[in-house]
């Protein structure tokens, strides 16, 4: 393999393609997979007739009402949220050098639960009901937000500093992120204990995580933060591509091996604060979409990012449509069928080994 | 002179590691840091590029000192191969190609891709391009390594323990190639290593660590067996073999 006069060669430019191709064919099943969420749910609407209402082309009232004000919001917040939650795996995994990091193995996303339950509960931050869509409304979404990405940022410094003083093995983070995730689910049920009757239903719905009760308001707030955090994960992909290399080969490299690993743990972090604050815990995108990706494309972060963001994507949202369907005309929360689906993955990476 | 080093120290929290280090390294050079296990070889090469930074002392590359150098500029300067290769899901191609990441600015450019081209060709590695590097061999990382050092296009490469987990065929290659481009190219190379015989083969200049510090220093062929036994309390004895010089351990003086 050669590339003479700076081309890129013949054999490289269809290893490339590969990848491209992956990337391009999964974006396509997504688009699918985002009108099947649309056209599916109690009330059956036609591919044709959702494709009519989203042009605003739509004769239906009740087609109108229910795609702009039930399901599009919760068809896209899942897509904002699988993307978050795997782009927040794909990135911990790599600047942790390990395969088995997401933010539910590391105990972050149970930690950005208690500081949005915390925050929610005794600084009055949201309106609590005891309804699963509507267990809880949040008035003041910066206020959540911080007080979740504060929990979470104290559980990733530990993580960080454990990493940094005993090593990132596997076994190490996963039975540090199970020391942490234990805390802070004792510190929600803490609250739990404490709590009035309408507050203690809304937050064991909340745990559930849904995309269901994510509105409009909810989906413009979450994907403004998550957008910006995507867009700095994909700018930073040579940047993870040096550290898998090894921290010293990075910082030789010209890599600013420790700012960038806190920074993409901040960022992860954030990501789940802001996804988990909105529509509660989410297990196992984080670790299950980007192992894919791995098996299909390997490692190589320029095209792992966006293929487990639209993976991330494409899983919540199938998830999602199985979780509105499976038990018609009832709801599931779709957090039980993500751990139905990664606990299995999680299972086969230890059996199978979780060499990276 | 491409490498002076000035009274530098450094010690880890309490425990000091290097003191009182100083020495400079010429164009057209390969030299090699020599003394027994944990006497602090690895911690001197990473001070030399700023992977650890020196409690005091300067470090100048080429008249510059590098405490005034940014991390990506430093990368221009000096190259590093680490003595443990991590391994990932990425082919040698993508792997030597993060060796011009100092010099990518925003998209890999033409001019990049002839360097890497120039290094695959020199080292022989085109049939292990699109090998992905989980599945390649300890020789065949190494390679890649070192590609990725050379295709960072510095002037001094530090590499820390290159032939440690390498049979002698891979040994014999790549000091004989990291030897074969500081000549060609006259830029110079540090490394740390442990076998006396393979250093006095493919060196030109010896650094002795001892006592946490430097014990001596100068050409190759100036190492002595009162040397050897002093640094590492061996009782040696170096004969010459076809020419080259042969360390051969005659009895553990503490022991004894």
């Amino acid at each position: 393999m050669h590339f003479e006069n700076g081309e890129i060669s013949e054999e490289y430019s269809a290893y490339i393609r590969k990848k491209t191709v992956f990337i391009f064919l999964v974006f396509i099943a997504l688009i699918l997979m985002i009108v099947t969420s649309i056209s599916l749910g109690a009330v059956h609407i036609g591919f044709i007739e959702v494709i009519k209402t989203l042009l605003k082309n739509s004769d239906s009232r009740q087609f109108e009402l229910i795609i702009w004000n039930i399901r599009l919001p919760q068809t896209l917040t899942a897509v904002v949220a699988g993307a978050g939650l795997a782009s927040s795996g794909a990135v911990m995994q790599s600047v942790l050098r390990n395969p088995l990091a997401s933010p539910f193995t590391l105990g972050i996303a149970h930690a950005a639960a208690f500081g949005a339950a915390f925050s929610v509960m005794i600084l009055g931050t949201g309106v609590m009901a005891s309804s699963l869509n509507d267990a809880l409304n949040i008035s003041n979404p910066v206020v959540t937000l911080s007080s979740a990405f504060f929990f979470s940022m104290v559980t990733a410094c530990i993580i960080t500093y454990i990493s940094k003083i005993r090593g990132s093995s596997p076994e190490i983070m996963v039975l540090t992120g199970i020391a942490l995730g234990s805390l802070f689910m004792a510190g929600t049920m803490l609250l739990q204990f404490f709590a009035d009757d309408v507050q203690l239903a809304a937050m064991v719905f909340w745990t559930f995580g849904d995309v269901a009760r994510a509105d409009w308001k909810d989906f413009y707030f979450l994907s403004g933060v998550t957008l910006c955090l995507l867009l700095y994960f994909l700018a930073n992909t040579k940047n993870y591509n040096a550290m898998d290399m090894g921290d010293e080969t990075a910082k030789g490299l010209g890599v600013k091996v420790e700012i960038v690993r806190l920074s993409a743990m901040m960022a992860a972090s954030l990501a789940t604060s802001v996804i988990i604050s909105f529509i509660g815990i989410i297990s196992f995108i984080g670790l299950v979409a980007p192992h894919i990706v791995r098996r299909v494309i390997g490692d190589d972060q320029r095209f792992l990012m966006p293929a487990s963001i639209l993976v991330g994507a494409l899983i919540l949202l199938s998830a999602d449509i199985v979780a509105r369907l499976v038990l018609l005309p009832h709801v599931l929360p779709v957090s039980i069928f993500t751990s139905f689906l990664g606990a299995p993955v999680f299972i086969y990476l230890i059996i199978k080994g979780y060499k990276k | 002179m491409i490498l002076k080093v000035n009274d530098l120290a450094f010690h880890y929290k309490s425990h000091e590691t290097l003191k009182n280090v100083s020495f400079s390294i010429q164009r057209g050079e390969t030299t090699v840091i020599l003394g027994p296990n944990g006497v602090g070889k690895t911690t001197l090469l990473k001070c030399l590029n700023s992977i650890l930074t020196p409690q005091t002392g300067d470090i100048l590359v080429k008249d510059k000192n590098i405490r005034a150098m940014d991390i990506k500029q430093i990368a221009k300067e000096i190259s590093y191969v680490a003595q443990k290769n991590e391994t990932a899901r990425i082919t040698a191609f993508d792997a030597i190609l993060l060796g011009r990441h100092p010099h990518i600015r925003y998209k890999t450019s033409p001019d990049d891709l002839k360097k890497v081209d120039a290094v695959i060709k020199r080292l022989d590695l085109s049939h292990l391009c699109l090998k992905y590097l989980d599945q390649m061999s300890g020789g065949e990382l190494q390679k890649v390594s070192i590609a990725r050092a050379l295709v960072q296009q510095t002037d001094l490469l530090l590499l820390d323990e290159p032939t440690s987990s390498l049979d002698l065929k891979n040994q014999t290659d790549i000091l004989g190639l990291i030897r074969h481009i500081v000549k060609g190219h006259n830029i110079a190379a540090v490394m740390t290593m442990h076998d006396l015989n393979t250093a006095l083969r493919y060196a030109d200049q010896y650094l002795f660590l001892k006592d946490k510090t430097i014990y001596g220093a100068g050409k190759i062929n100036e190492i002595s067996s009162k040397m050897i036994e002093d640094v590492y309390g061996v009782k040696v004895e170096i004969v010459y073999h076809k020419g080259f010089p042969v360390v051969i351990p005659i009895e553990n003086l503490k022991a004894a």
